[in-house]
């Protein structure tokens, strides 16, 4: 089965460029964020206009077992064809493999191959092959979409590293899109394989003399829709620096999740980002003067409960 | 005007939003400075209130107390008792 998933989207990924997957009637792209939402990764994706963010709380380090097996129950879609019409873009974000069915595994595989979602997996302790509380995602029908090989076990450097731009990925758009030379270390990463049609777009530049170099941000087309691969975790521990100094850290994690969704990622840097911090500006203000007389639409906003658009005020 | 800013967005014409959000955003800060003003007046009277309602009754409280304690006004000396008689 997983060898004829791979065929099919080899030929695939070689015909004509993808089609990103957005809700025909807001033209958004619908995210379904699954896993660390205690930090402001979510939040940064959703101040984009672009994006309509449901956050999932899915972490077995960050959330105990009741909380997540409800989370889980009243948040996961519950048919495969829900699942598909109703989100674009998949984010396992340091996700534990043993809080999913090996259903949902399996329409999360389908779901981007068949049915052209986005999918990104964000490393950490339970992602990829990092099973410090349950199970490694190896072997999953999952990984068939993602474009690296998990280990088998507790698959992790901690050793801080840079992330850089590979030899061969420069010219790449989501490579061009930002300025890497002040990117700030990251505290450690999972130890994967990249599959062969893929691409290493970021590779570690070790800080110490001696230290090995790993791929850091990975991405391929396959089938109708697109997989990235970022094997640090974006947010502390492991991304917390990057997170907290970088200035163009949203700019990061949102054109990851351009990339992943096949659209094309902004390349005017400077304009681009003023847009999003004047947005995030705009959202900080707003919840600072609605918040006060109007609690229960801004708890509403804040809840991991599906979203319709329509829920998006203006003043 | 932000769902205009949105679609602009979305549109990709990212100068318009730029400018969208300039003027949400001071529409935003007119707002804040009304609710600002508004709830200084309202506390004004709140803390009228609180005070009036404090001050008297710490008038009344040393009215009574002055009156019953200090100037003995209703205080009747007790002359003799029955055992006494």
């Amino acid at each position: 089965m997983a060898l004829i998933v791979m065929m099919v989207a080899m030929a695939c990924q070689a015909s004509a460029a993808r089609e990103p997957k957005r809700d025909p009637g807001t033209r958004r792209v619908r995210v379904l964020y699954v896993g660390d939402t205690v930090w402001r990764t979510w939040r940064d994706i959703t101040a984009d206009p672009v994006f309509s963010v449901v956050p999932v709380p899915a972490t077995l380090g960050y959330f105990s077992g009741d909380a997540l097996l409800k989370f889980m129950r009243q948040y996961i879609p519950h048919t495969y064809q829900t699942f598909v019409e109703s989100v674009d873009l998949l984010v396992l974000s340091d996700s534990d493999r043993s809080l999913f069915t090996t259903q949902q595994e399996s329409w999360f595989r389908d779901g981007v191959v068949e049915r052209g979602l986005g999918f990104v997996m964000g490393g950490g302790f339970e992602a990829f092959g990092g099973a410090a509380y349950g199970r490694s995602w190896k072997g999953s029908a999952t990984e068939e979409a993602l474009p690296v090989e998990c280990m088998s076990n507790t698959a992790w450097d901690i050793r801080p590293f840079f992330a850089r731009p590979a030899e061969g990925a420069r010219d790449h758009p989501f490579v061009t899109s930002l300025p890497w030379d002040g990117m700030p270390t990251f505290g450690g990463m999972n130890i994967v394989v990249p599959k062969q049609s893929s691409i290493v777009l970021l590779r570690s530049v070790p800080t110490a003399l001696g230290d090995p170099e790993y791929p850091v941000l990975i991405y391929w087309e396959v089938g109708k829709g697109g997989a990235v691969a970022h094997t640090p975790d974006w947010n502390p521990g492991w991304g917390a620096t990057v997170m907290d100094y970088w200035e163009y850290y949203q700019d990061y994690i949102v054109n990851i999740a351009y990339l992943a969704s096949g659209l094309d990622v902004p390349q005017e840097l400077q304009l681009v980002h003023s847009v999003r911090t004047g947005l995030a500006g705009y959202a900080l203000q707003k919840s600072m003067v609605y918040r006060s007389w109007n609690s229960r639409k801004a708890s509403a906003a804040t809840s991991p409960l599906w979203r319709d658009a329509s829920m998006r005020s203006s003043p | 005007m932000k769902k205009e800013a949105d679609e602009l967005y979305l549109d990709q014409a990212y100068d318009s939003v730029l400018e969208r959000i300039a003027q949400v955003r001071e529409k935003l800060s007119a707002l804040s400075a009304d609710a600002v003003k508004l709830k200084d007046q309202t506390m004004l009277w709140v803390y009228l209130v609180e005070w009036l309602a404090v001050s008297v009754t710490s008038l009344v409280c040393g009215v009574a107390l002055w009156t019953l304690m200090v100037k003995r006004k209703v205080y009747r000396e007790v002359r003799l008792t029955r055992l006494g008689s």
